[in-house]
């Protein structure tokens, strides 16, 4: 899609053509949801994340004033919905955080990389999932996340060494 | 297996992901549709209306020309204050008009809101008294500058340890006596404040959660930031009447909480204050708290509402003339800074507020340094005096780079040294001397090109930082002649430090991680003990990798060090991880070292934590015990002469 169709459809959808906002959406959908899953870890809050996001970006779209920042746009709205999620998790400790618990896991049967990346803890899935699946500098995650950017940059570079000792076989 | 692999992998297995049906381009739109059909348009939405700026003037072109300065600097490089809110307004608005197509959500990244104007009390100067008291020896939180304390989760003050246990959302205070621990008293924390129970959106904007705390004296002080909705008075009284959705616009504020403890078993609160914006930082000095805190501001709902825009501190808004406006807007939001005289809390005693997207805080002895980011390559540096509380802005200036955190300052001799890396096409590093005016008057520039900035410490007249890209050069420089810096030396070896402690007058220590020296990945941390007595000739005496150790706190996290080198100790957890066959096992351990120059490092104590998720620990001593507290859950008591365990108290 070049900017001046993108443009085109983001003028008709801020008039609340579903049709034009569903032509833009299935470009960055899939990103959309495998940023929710591998941010929260959990199919069912990821779909909803997704599916609130959506609806807000839909209804917000008027605020939205360049048409080719629609991408970094919903997936700030979505990092809100995960973020939003996240907090609900840090309180309430889901079974999710089986990361720096004493856990054994056997390499031969699950040790994907999916799998590894979900023992991550969630800090460090937020932000692998925000460089990697959306494309975002350390400075604009930490903008996104409230951090500090040599933060994220450590957390960052923590996570992929825990990756790569998970995945070492 | 290098870090792209990983990406790609990460990449690759997240396309085999199922995407649920509900999601499918067909189903959102049947769902809009539908939605379309049911109701006229949200009402979360109908409050604002975009484009509600004709005059879209490009940054920059709105300084106010008025250098108005409480103190009596004269340079021209200090920061000018407001002339009015709408002035303001207007200048925070072209800003957010001119961001850049990644900030088009209506502002707001950060949140906050802060303020408060009043006049200084005195306070009673005896408050300057030393910070440690009790029985004399016994740990203090590892801080940077000598006199100026810093929050931490777990402090001790001799005969009590404080624990903020996050987990458990409360804070625990017992009483330690040798190798017995007490219990004396909680202080429950709620998570959620209260809210509309109706909204099922309500949890996610009526929280508080707690950072870190202080102790002084008979004072406890709390830090927290909570949630601060903005509902719209004049909405109807059906459905949400927050001004924003959440996820558009959040709104925080600091609350310190000081609560008296002079009897332990009951600590009362005596007093709260609130200021716009989320917490971010703090110090102690001489009685004093300073408090930072960032405000983003809400522009949507128009100059007429100053409250939504301009910070607050304690239910008031911010004078204008106490709100510089930097040179660049960068920011929709603020730098919120106060003071609170710890005996006598009534008030804040000083606050301001500066246009400003702050990411490094630097505390010396006398003044107060920011960093600004005002893009990838280039910082603004702040610096405000803060004698007894009062908070004064003395001069800004400009630097290339970004500074890698707090250490990456030193103030020395009314100089102030920074280090910075250029992150851009080429990374490159470099060093400032600057005046007290901040002005710069010497520099090194473009060290160790590709490399970035690790850890940086300064003593006196030589100053140490560590880059690193595949293997680790310690530079040593001679700032003798500020004007005149110059690399005396640079010490390659394998890894690199994250985090530098002058042990001796001779002895650097370095933590941080052993690399291999071809590839420059990391494998297990690593303790350094350089030799410094030549700073032209600094040598590695010793190193000890602890092995399985993937993550230790103490690389990004220097309150989590406990250290003393009078004392010959060290402590600090590790992350570890091991093999047997095709099974991996994750643990944590606590371990001290202690360090001579015959027989290098040597390990004295190991224990082992607690499985637990996000449980934050530290290790304290008092006299020859050490406590190591995981959490609130489980204290462990080590003898300190012979390193054997004596008991243990569990919660």
């Amino acid at each position: 899609m070049d900017e001046r169709e993108m443009e085109l459809l983001v003028q008709k959808a801020k008039n609340k053509d579903t049709e034009a906002f569903t032509a833009i959406y299935k470009t960055v959908y899939r990103n959309m949801y495998q940023f929710a899953y591998y941010t929260l870890g959990n199919q069912q809050d990821a779909e909803d994340a997704v599916s609130e996001a959506v609806m807000d970006a839909f209804y917000g779209l008027h605020k939205l004033q360049e048409a080719k920042a629609f991408k970094s746009w919903i997936f700030k709205i979505l990092t809100a919905k995960c973020k939003r999620k996240l907090k609900g998790y840090l309180t309430k400790t889901l079974p999710l955080n089986v990361d720096l618990e004493t856990s054994a896991v056997n390499v031969e049967e699950n040790m994907d990389v999916r799998n590894a990346f979900l023992r991550l803890n969630l800090k460090e899935r937020m932000i692998i999932s925000l460089s990697i699946l959306s494309g975002y500098k350390s400075i604009e995650i930490g903008q996104i996340l409230h951090m500090n950017h040599n933060t994220v940059r450590s957390i960052h570079s923590r996570a992929l060494e825990k990756m790569k000792v998970m995945l070492k076989s | 297996m290098n870090d792209k692999d990983i990406n790609q992998r990460i990449k690759e297995q997240s396309e085999l992901l199922e995407i649920p049906d509900a999601l499918k381009p067909e189903q959102i739109k049947n769902k809009l549709d539908e939605q379309q059909k049911n109701e006229m348009p949200n009402k979360k939405i109908k409050y604002y209306k975009c484009g509600f700026l004709a005059a879209a003037v490009l940054l920059l072109l709105i300084i106010l020309p008025m250098p108005k300065f409480s103190g009596d600097i004269e340079t021209s490089d200090t920061i000018p204050t407001a002339s009015s809110y709408k002035s303001i307004y207007k200048m925070l608005s072209s800003y957010q008009k001119s961001l850049m197509n990644d900030y088009l959500d209506g502002g707001a990244l950060p949140e906050g809101a802060v303020a408060e104007t009043m006049q200084a009390s005195l306070a009673d100067t005896e408050s300057a008294a030393a910070v440690s008291s009790g029985s004399g020896d016994f740990s203090q939180t590892n801080i940077q500058v000598e006199g100026v304390d810093e929050g931490d989760i777990i402090k001790t003050d001799g005969n009590y340890i404080y624990i903020l246990d996050l987990e458990k959302q409360l804070l625990q205070i017992v009483k330690a006596e040798g190798e017995t621990i007490t219990p004396v008293s909680k202080i429950e924390l709620t998570e959620q404040k209260d809210g509309d129970s109706n909204n099922q959106d309500s949890q996610f904007y009526n929280y508080q959660y707690y950072s870190e705390f202080y102790l002084e004296q008979d004072r406890l002080l709390l830090i927290s930031t909570a949630s601060n909705p903005i509902y719209d008075t004049e909405a109807s009284a059906s459905g949400s009447n927050l001004i924003a959705p959440y996820w558009s616009y959040e709104s925080n504020s600091t609350i310190i909480s000081i609560y008296d403890i002079s009897d332990r078993t009951q600590p009362r609160i005596i007093k709260t204050l609130e200021q716009d914006g989320y917490y971010t930082s703090s110090r102690k000095a001489d009685g004093i708290l300073y408090l930072f805190s960032y405000y983003n501001a809400y522009l949507e709902a128009g100059s007429e509402k100053p409250e939504l825009y301009i910070p607050y501190t304690d239910g008031s808004a911010i004078e204008e003339n106490c709100i510089y406006i930097p040179e660049y807007v960068n920011s929709t939001g603020y730098l919120v800074i106060t003071s609170v005289d710890i005996h006598t809390p009534d008030r804040f005693q000083s606050e301001l507020a500066v246009i400003a997207n702050p990411y490094d805080y630097y505390v010396s002895s006398e003044n107060i340094y920011i960093a600004n980011g005002i893009n990838s390559e280039n910082s603004e540096i702040m610096k405000f005096s803060y004698k007894d509380g009062s908070i004064t802005p003395i001069a800004t200036n400009e630097v290339p780079g970004i500074t890698n955190n707090s250490f990456s300052f030193d103030e020395y001799n009314g100089y102030l040294r920074v280090v910075t890396t250029v992150y851009g096409s080429t990374q490159s590093n470099n060093l400032y001397v600057l005046d007290n005016e901040l002005n710069i008057v010497g520099r090194i520039e473009d060290l160790a090109e590709g490399e970035q900035i690790y850890s940086a410490r300064f003593f006196g007249d030589t100053g140490y930082f560590v880059t690193f890209k595949r293997v680790d050069p310690l530079f040593s420089v001679d700032l003798s002649e500020p004007e005149k810096p110059r690399v005396l030396g640079e010490l390659k070896i394998s890894g690199f430090s994250s985090y530098l402690h002058f042990y001796s007058e001779n002895l650097l220590l370095g933590i941080g991680y052993e690399a291999d020296p071809q590839t420059g990945r990391t494998t297990d941390i690593k303790l350094s003990m350089f030799d410094i007595s030549d700073p032209s000739n600094v040598k590695e005496l010793d190193k000890q990798i602890i092995p399985n150790a993937y993550y230790s706190p103490a690389v990004d996290n220097h309150k989590s060090v406990l250290i003393n080198p009078q004392k010959n100790i060290l402590g600090l957890m590790f992350y570890m991880q091991k093999q047997t066959n095709t099974v991996y096992t994750d643990y944590r351990t606590y371990q001290t070292f202690s360090y001579n120059e015959e027989s290098g490092f040597t390990q004295e104590i190991s224990h082992a934590m607690a499985p637990s998720i996000y449980m934050e620990s530290r290790g304290l001593y008092i006299g020859n015990y050490l406590y190591i507290a995981e959490g609130s859950s489980r204290i462990s008591i080590y003898s300190l002469t012979d390193h054997t365990l004596l008991s243990e108290w569990t919660d």
